[in-house]
This record gives C-alpha cells, structure tokens and sequence, in this order.
C-alpha cells in the first residue's frame, strides 16, 4: 500500500516537473505592463528593441499568439513579423505585421453606452497590416475569409466576404467603436462571394434582408458609401419584411451598385445587363 | 570583458582561468560599455574566451536598462553573444519576457531571441 502510494506520488511529481517544462518552453515571449499587449506560444522568437523604445519581433509557434486590448485584436499564426510601437501612456500597440500559416485574426470593439457591437472575423494563410493615424490597411495576397458583425439595439448585420485576394482599409482599430461602417475602403478580386444578412427589429417586429452573390470583383468606398459588385454577378437577393410575405430575385448581371444608409442598408440598388428574376411571394 | 569587486582565484596550468565569486562587471561591445552584470560565481576563461555566470545572474543594459536574469550566463568574446539558461526572464520599464528556458542576445542586449534565431 505504501509503496503503491509512494510510486503515485512520484508519478504525480514527474507530471508537474512535465507541466513545469512545457509552459517554460512556450514560455511568454512578450507582456506589456498592462497586460496590454501580449505575444506568446512562440517557442522561435527574436526581438529587436529600438532605441526609440519600440519593439520589432518575429516569432513562430504552433500557431503562436498574442492580443492588444487596446486595439481589440486578437491573433494567432504559424509565423509572425511585426513592430510593435510604445505609446504615451506605456502600453505596446501592433503597427504593422505580417502573418502566415493558418492566421486567425479577430477584431472587436463595443460601445456600452450605445449597445453596439462589431466585431470582424477573418482565416487566411497570409495577410499583412499596417496601422496609420487615419486607418489599417490590412492585405490579403491569397484567399481569404472575412467575416464581419455588427450588433445593436435593433439591428444585427453580417458581412461575409469569401475570394482569393483582397485589400481593405479599415478605421485606426480602437477607434471603431459604434461604427457600423466596418470598411473605409475595400477592393477584392474575384471569384468574390458576398453574404450580407442584414436583421432589423421595428415594433412590428424583424425584417430580414439577405444578399448572396457571386461576382468577379467587389469594391467599396465609404466616401460614397457605394458597393461595386462587377463581372458576372449571379445570386438572390431576399427580403422578410416584418409583416407580410417575403419576397426576392435571382439576379445575373454584369454589375450591380448598392448604395447604402448609416446602418449599412441598401437605399438605392442598380444593375447591368442581365437577368433578374422575381421569385414572388409567399416562399 | 572587466570584472571588480570580486574574489579572484586563477586556477589551470598556465593560469588562464579565473574563478570568481560575488562577481560584478561590465561586458563592453566596440571599447564602449554595453552592459553590467552581477551573479553569485563567475569562472573565465582567457584561453577561450569564455565568461559562465552562475547564480541568480543578472546583466543590465547600459543604452536602454534591459535587465535579463537567469540560472546561468555564458559569455563568448569570440560570437560577442550571452547564452542565458535556465527561467530566463527580460524586463524593461514597459514590458517582460519569460520565463524561458533559454534566451541568446549581444552584450547590449538590444535583440534578443532563442537560439535558433542565432543559428545555436
């Protein structure tokens, strides 16, 4: 009996002397002091810091990760190169980065005040970021995934974009709060696959407006708040209105604009050649 | 390399090495000081190069006030690196990394990384 336990104790030992190993291994590469900013499970790393108290790194990891609350960003890829900028109040803020392998980035940002939510999904193997006093351009040389959701009091809108490359220039990433317009400017080559769902609660209750489209290139710029969707597009377009039947199109055309509200809902929508295809009520 | 304040005793044929205790010194890259150390052993070696810190080993970078500390420091004249191991820990005013098992940086420790970053 004594030996069994003895022999269970050693066991338990080894254990946490493993546990103990592992997590030095990975160890955390890099922690502001605010807990601010943070780089961790890269067990490959390299930090260069600058004179001007800024941080140049390169980590690798399976994947590895890290965070800026501050800019509300959260990530995590096989390998990673980026500078990241020592800001007044002493906090480290991602300036710019390059990711591959596997990247997962994850962008979110909330007013309490105003209920309001948004926050940006995205998968890809390789992207690229940099951060300006005006916005963040964030480039997609291969196939990407951006997934985008706003949420507020009365109105829940996604925005899913599927295509092979892409550019986009959001706003500075900790001053999107409350914003619902996710992009400054966007320009995507195709095959691009647009789903914008688009929910709004009114007394009468929750009408519903669904775009899903396929097209050969996408732009947007929000200085006219027009979305370009060009080439070959084809797909429905779906409304549930609060009360009453639904209704909707099929389209394939060689362009549509949609120009859009405050809340990103389309207020004007107009087409190229092709055909439009009513699908009627009561679907 | 300078080392002071310590207890120095040579030891080895040609009394090429040193063993120091209560060690305290300074690592110098281009004649100008990079950075300081203190750590509870020291043992260098002229013959090749080498300076091992032992015991709660701690160097403090002259330009930024980086300090690294670690179990074990090795400094090599000849690749101007310091190998440190063993719950290896750097800190700034600003920020931390660590603990790790192994850390490499110059004498300035104004890049640091794990070895594979040095080819080590």
């Amino acid at each position: 009996m004594k030996t069994k336990r003895s022999l269970l104790l050693a066991v338990l030992a080894l254990a946490c002397v493993a546990v103990a190993v592992q997590d030095q291994d990975k160890g955390v590469l890099l922690v502001d002091k605010n807990g601010n900013f943070k780089i961790y499970d890269a067990p490959s790393s390299l930090f260069d810091l600058l004179e001007s108290g800024d941080i140049s790194f390169k980590a690798e990891g399976s994947p590895m990760r890290g965070f800026s609350k501050q800019q509300g960003l959260t990530f995590s890829a096989k390998k990673m190169e980026g500078y990241a900028k020592r800001t007044s109040d002493g906090n480290l803020r991602l300036q710019n980065g390059t990711a591959t392998g596997d990247v997962v980035m994850d962008v979110k940002s909330s007013v309490e005040a105003a209920q309001t939510t948004t926050s940006s999904h995205i998968e890809t193997q390789s992207l690229k970021m940099t951060e300006t006093d005006t916005g963040t351009t964030v480039v997609f040389p291969g196939p990407f995934l951006f997934n985008n959701s706003l949420t507020t009091t009365n109105l829940e809108r996604t925005i899913q974009l599927k295509a092979p490359s892409g550019t986009f220039l959001l706003p500075v990433l900790d001053q999107t709060a409350g914003m619902k317009n996710p992009f400054l400017h966007a320009d995507v080559k195709g095959p691009v696959d647009v789903l914008v769902v688009s929910k709004t609660k009114t007394d009468r209750g929750t009408s519903q407006w669904t775009v899903h489209v396929v097209c050969d290139s996408v732009t947007y710029d929000a200085s006219d708040r027009t979305l370009r969707l060009l080439g070959n597009v084809k797909g429905d377009v779906t409304t549930q209105p609060a009360t009453g039947e639904p209704f909707g199109f099929d389209v394939n055309v060689d362009w549509i604009t949609i120009l859009l509200d405050d809340n990103m809902m389309w207020k004007d929508v107009r087409m190229g050649k092709g055909g439009v295809q009513s699908k009627g009520g009561g679907q | 390399m300078d080392v002071d304040d310590s207890q120095i005793k040579f030891t080895g044929e040609n009394d090429s090495t040193a063993v120091v205790q209560g060690v305290k010194g300074t690592l110098m890259k281009d004649g100008k000081v990079a950075s300081h150390f203190v750590a509870k052993d020291g043992h260098a070696d002229t013959s090749t190069g080498r300076l091992v810190l032992t015991g709660s080993v701690r160097i403090t970078s002259e330009r930024d006030g980086v300090v690294l500390t670690a179990d074990k420091v090795t400094y090599d004249e000849k690749t101007a690196l310091v190998i440190a191991e063993g719950s290896v820990t750097v800190q700034s005013d600003a920020w931390m990394s660590g603990p790790h098992r192994s850390l490499v940086a110059p004498p300035a420790l104004d890049k640091i990384g794990t070895p594979d970053r040095f080819g080590l």
